[in-house]
């Protein structure tokens, strides 16, 4: 009790800035002058039962450590077919059609990449095809949704979305596999995104036990890092740009980078334990005590400019340089998360929906802001206030968008100009590297001669599984097959050592062949119609049942080659290597 | 672009014409410009250095080398520790006793005693010393390698324009994308991963022949088409690639046992063999990597180890593109991250050091036989002459005639020049 009263009367200067400061967190980042002010009274309005009481406090007094923000957890009253009917409705201004549905064949591949990250084993795929449930997708995304790959599969994009851009080369130090587990744990419990954001943010700790410390690491505890992947990964907005100098395309001055910069004055990552043999160094990530910061004067670089944080968006007021640097996390991620802020969740909307269409609203998906265009305002508007409303609920918006029409549609040719519209058709994109590895797994089904042996294949080596332990630079496989996911769609090529891999590794080599304990082999044995086999490394491979034009063209490779082995050896290496087996389509 | 066009034709057609000689035959002078965008003088100056074939050799020596120990060594000073000079082909420069093969080739070779930097971080020096850019989060900037192998490569050749050669991992394209990666070698005596085909030729050309038919009437006719087509280039490069008789230069077990003995029979010779087979069969830009020059304990005996297999490499490198008259269009960068402190530590070591340090070059233009600016006498800073990670780029530049003031354009919109600042290091030139 005493340590309580002791923590809250060491409270009051800091208490007052937090008031101060959170008197306008509330307003709204609208460009509209007039929608601000309306919203900043709102704001004001509501004010002192947000801050006043002690639960509502924001830092625990006792433990120091930030509370999630107390905000209301409502429910989002959207459909699906309303989101289509806008989409429609744009369509229809355009006079561009929409492509035909998904078969079901199409529809539970892809449905199985975008949510649990890997391929349907045969047998699923044909129960779910000869199924005559009614509302029979809708089941499927509910069951996917609460599979236990979902969270590792969209853990394992945002590692990447985190690691690509780090300035830390050493990826061992940071520890990736940990904010992968810890990320994973989070979506699996649906934790909301605010949440996750604001723990990411203040994390403290080390980051071999808090995986929410990965992500300081990553930016080596640097202000300037920390204010740039902040606001990039978070709100979709390069304000990094303006470190160095105002941008003439951009709103954003020199002043108000350093501005936020300077929220993260305090952010450390430190080594606490040296690297030994096969074990990473240890960081500590904490926050603690007065902080300042200052900029570089451009004049003259010897010269240091003190610099108060101030958030760039809305008229937020400066904080006071008094304010500590664990508060001025903590105030960082109120900003950041406030429902107000339109950006924190377009830019998380904007990510998934490009992910699971194809096309999104900002491409870049990590470009958006205020002087940006988006396609479709209106839909992504919705969207947007609706998620809010539900407390950024994340299977909220995973089930909304996936039960739409929009994302069950059939892809189809870009070369005319309704290929190219947004939303009239589902676009293909290439598989994550992660998924990539399952896939190649799955279709040469891998994972049976370890069930079989006990323990690892010496070959697992060459292609380690996408399991935690894998790193992505020290990684062969996903070094090979890795990519930033947030690189726009057609910016991701394929590489030469991806082909060679995939044409030549004795890993595929050996796999394909139709030897008596590989998959092909086995299956040979078993069936002896040509057609039934077919079919099941179609499946396998592709997660779809051959077209007759490919069964004609590979009776006619069985017919010119002569003999079966072989012949099917070929088919099969041919769909490892082909477009589709790369690609979500 | 209606004069593009006709240039096009113009020396498409007649093959004899280069482009530089047509324009100057149809007058086109200063005032001759208008009617040429920018673009198409970069693709004809573009044009003259493919067919000039300019390339270059980076050895990279990871850790950071020790400029005493190597290229700057001060003899009979505290500093100095137990390093001797010895005398070189070129009278009045000394180099340190570890490099008597270097020695002999000095002539080539030009040094530079002035190298400064502000970077002692392992990760974050290499990445400067190789894109000439200090990391940040926004832009993978591309290495110098990447860089040259867009503006020089031919891209009618069907290896890989840039290779790296060793066993750790270098700086990557960045911003230039997946088509400017370096092509990595780890042993360079084993031919590169996944380029031996698993079956016969005549099998493996039937498989892709298969897969192309099966996919153009399937997913390239159901909303793939862009994917499949871009997927195809990308399996014709690689086929190209691994069916291609250029692919010998892999094979440095080829190589005449004379030529072999003289790189010296070591990783890193090899790696030097490689990179000169490579860069004759027409690769632009190779790395050889070696490590070990991290030497905070016992610099002494590190440095004359590393030194055994990196002074015979280096200088055979040097003397057989001279002998092929591969030289003169082939610079050779031998070059660290950063120097090592002027104090040797209680460990008989040396720690990170980026104020003063040494870089070595040779061919690619460069007068050889000359030592540029020079280290105080306590080996504390440069004396005179400091040369900047940014001078020794827009150097290269010079070297393989690339326009530093180039831009590249980052994801984000923003123009990137090739190398940010920096003057060529004009005594190399002279």
């Amino acid at each position: 009790m005493a340590n309580h009263r002791g923590a809250c009367s060491a409270w009051p200067r800091a208490f007052a800035a937090l008031i101060v400061m959170f008197s306008v967190v509330g307003v709204s980042i609208a460009a509209d002058p007039a929608k601000a002010k309306k919203a900043a009274r709102r704001a004001e309005a509501k004010l002192p039962e947000v801050v006043r009481t002690e639960e509502n406090d924001d830092v625990d007094g006792a433990t120091r450590k930030p509370r999630p923000p107390a905000r209301p957890r409502g429910s989002a009253t959207l459909q699906p077919a309303q989101v289509d009917a806008l989409i429609l409705k744009g369509l229809a201004a355009t006079k561009t059609d929409v492509s035909e549905p998904t078969n079901d064949e199409q529809f539970i591949r892809r449905v199985y990449l975008d949510v649990i990250g890997r391929l349907p084993e045969p047998p699923a795929i044909r129960e779910f095809v000869a199924s005559r449930m009614r509302n029979k997708r809708a089941a499927l995304i509910d069951d996917l949704l609460k599979h236990p790959d979902y969270g590792q599969n969209w853990a394992r994009y945002w590692r990447d979305v985190v690691s690509y851009r780090s300035p830390n080369e050493n990826d061992r130090q940071v520890n990736y596999p940990l904010f992968e587990k810890w990320l994973a744990e989070q979506l699996d419990a649906n934790k909301p995104w605010d949440e996750i954001a604001t723990e990411i943010i203040t994390a403290t700790g080390r980051n071999d036990e808090n995986g929410a410390t990965v992500f300081t690491v990553a930016e080596e505890g640097s202000p300037v890092e920390m204010a740039g992947e902040v606001s990039r990964v978070f709100l979709g907005i390069q304000i990094q740009c303006a470190q160095c100098h105002d941008h003439p395309s951009d709103p954003w001055k020199r002043q108000q980078f350093h501005e936020f910069a300077a929220f993260f004055a305090g952010a450390k990552s430190r080594r606490v334990q040296k690297q030994a043999k096969g074990q990473p160094p240890v960081f500590m990530v904490g926050a603690s005590g007065q902080v300042h910061y200052s900029m570089p004067d451009l004049k003259n670089p010897e010269k240091k400019i003190p610099v108060s944080p101030r958030f760039f968006l809305g008229e937020a007021p400066l904080v006071s340089e008094q304010v500590r640097a664990d508060q001025r996390l903590v105030l960082a991620a109120r900003y950041v998360t406030d429902p107000e802020n339109p950006w924190f969740a377009r830019a998380f909307i904007n990510r998934v929906w490009y992910s699971l269409m194809g096309e999104g609203f900002y491409n870049p998906v990590d470009d958006l802001g205020p002087t940006r265009t988006p396609n479709s305002p209106e839909i992504l508007d919705l969207v947007a206030d609706q998620w809010v409303a539900s407390g950024y609920d994340i299977r909220w918006l995973f089930r909304t968008i996936l039960n739409t029409e929009a994302y069950q549609r059939a892809s189809r040719s870009t070369n005319t100009a309704a290929g190219r519209t947004p939303f009239a058709s589902n676009v293909p994109s290439r598989l994550r590297a992660d998924q990539v590895y399952d896939a190649l797994t799955h279709a040469l089904d891998l994972n049976r001669e370890r069930d079989k042996l006990g323990a690892m294949p010496a070959r697992k080596k060459a292609a380690a599984p996408a399991g935690p332990q894998d790193r992505k630079m020290n990684e062969p496989f996903a070094r090979t097959f890795g990519f930033d996911p947030s690189t726009p769609n057609d910016d991701v090529l394929g590489t030469i050592p991806q082909a060679l891999f995939l044409m030549n590794s004795p890993l595929v080599t050996k796999e394909i062949q139709a030897r008596p304990n590989s998959m092909l082999g086995f299956l040979l044995m078993t069936h002896p119609d040509n057609r039934s086999v077919l079919e099941i490394i179609y499946l396998r491979a592709l997660g779809r049942r051959p077209t007759d034009r490919e069964v004609r063209a590979c009776s006619n490779h069985l017919n010119a080659v002569g003999d079966r082995a072989e012949a099917f050896e070929d088919i099969l290496w041919a769909l490892i290597n082909s477009t589709e087996f790369l690609c979500r389509r | 672009m209606f004069e593009s066009s006709i240039l096009k034709v113009a020396v498409n057609g007649r093959g004899v014409v280069g482009r530089r000689s047509f324009l100057r035959g149809i007058g086109l002078g200063a005032a001759g410009l208008a009617g040429l965008s920018f673009t198409d003088l970069m693709a004809v100056q573009a044009e003259e250095l493919r067919k000039r074939q300019m390339a270059c050799i980076l050895l990279w020596m990871g850790g950071g080398p020790s400029q005493l120990d190597t290229w700057d060594p001060k003899p009979g000073t505290e500093t100095g520790g137990e390093t001797k000079a010895i005398a070189t082909a070129v009278p009045g420069i000394q180099v340190a006793h570890h490099w008597p093969r270097v020695a002999g080739v000095m002539k080539d070779v030009a040094l530079i005693r002035s190298m400064n930097n502000k970077e002692g971080n392992h990760q974050r020096a290499s990445y400067q010393l190789h894109t000439g850019y200090a990391p940040s989060g926004t832009v993978k900037h591309p290495s110098f390698g990447c860089v040259a192998a867009q503006e020089l490569g031919d891209p009618k050749f069907d290896l890989p324009h840039i290779v790296c050669i060793g066993r750790d991992e270098t700086i990557g394209a960045g911003l230039l994308g997946v088509k400017y990666e370096p092509f990595r070698v780890p042993d360079p005596m084993k031919p590169p991963l996944n380029t031996e085909l698993g079956v016969p030729t005549g099998r493996f050309v039937r498989r892709l022949n298969l897969m192309h038919s099966l996919e153009v009437g399937g997913f390239g006719n159901s909303g793939g088409i862009d994917r499949v087509r871009e997927h195809h280039d990308i399996y014709k490069q690689t086929a190209n690639m691994v069916l291609s008789p250029h692919m010998k230069a892999f094979e440095v077990d080829a190589e005449d046992p004379k030529t072999r003995a003289s790189y010296g029979e070591t990783p890193f010779g090899h790696g030097c063999l490689l990179a000169r087979r490579l860069v004759q069969a027409g690769v632009t830009f190779v790395e050889v990597r070696m490590g070990g020059w991290d030497n905070h304990a016992n610099v002494n005996d590190n440095v004359a180890r590393n030194a055994a297999s990196c002074d015979p490499g280096f200088a055979a490198l040097v003397a057989d593109l001279r002998q092929r008259g591969m030289l003169d269009r082939t610079l050779v960068v031998w070059m660290g991250e950063f120097g090592r402190t002027p104090k040797i530590n209680p460990g008989a070591g040396r720690d990170h050091f980026p104020r003063v340090f040494s870089v070595a070059l040779a061919g690619g233009g460069i007068k050889g036989g000359q030592v540029i600016g020079s280290s105080s006498p306590d080996g504390n800073g440069v004396k005179d002459r400091p040369v900047a990670v940014a001078d020794l780029m827009a150097s290269f530049c010079k070297s393989l005639q690339i326009d530093p003031k180039k831009e590249n354009i980052s994801p984000q919109g923003r123009p990137l020049k090739i190398v940010d600042g920096g003057t060529a290091v004009k005594e190399l030139f002279a």
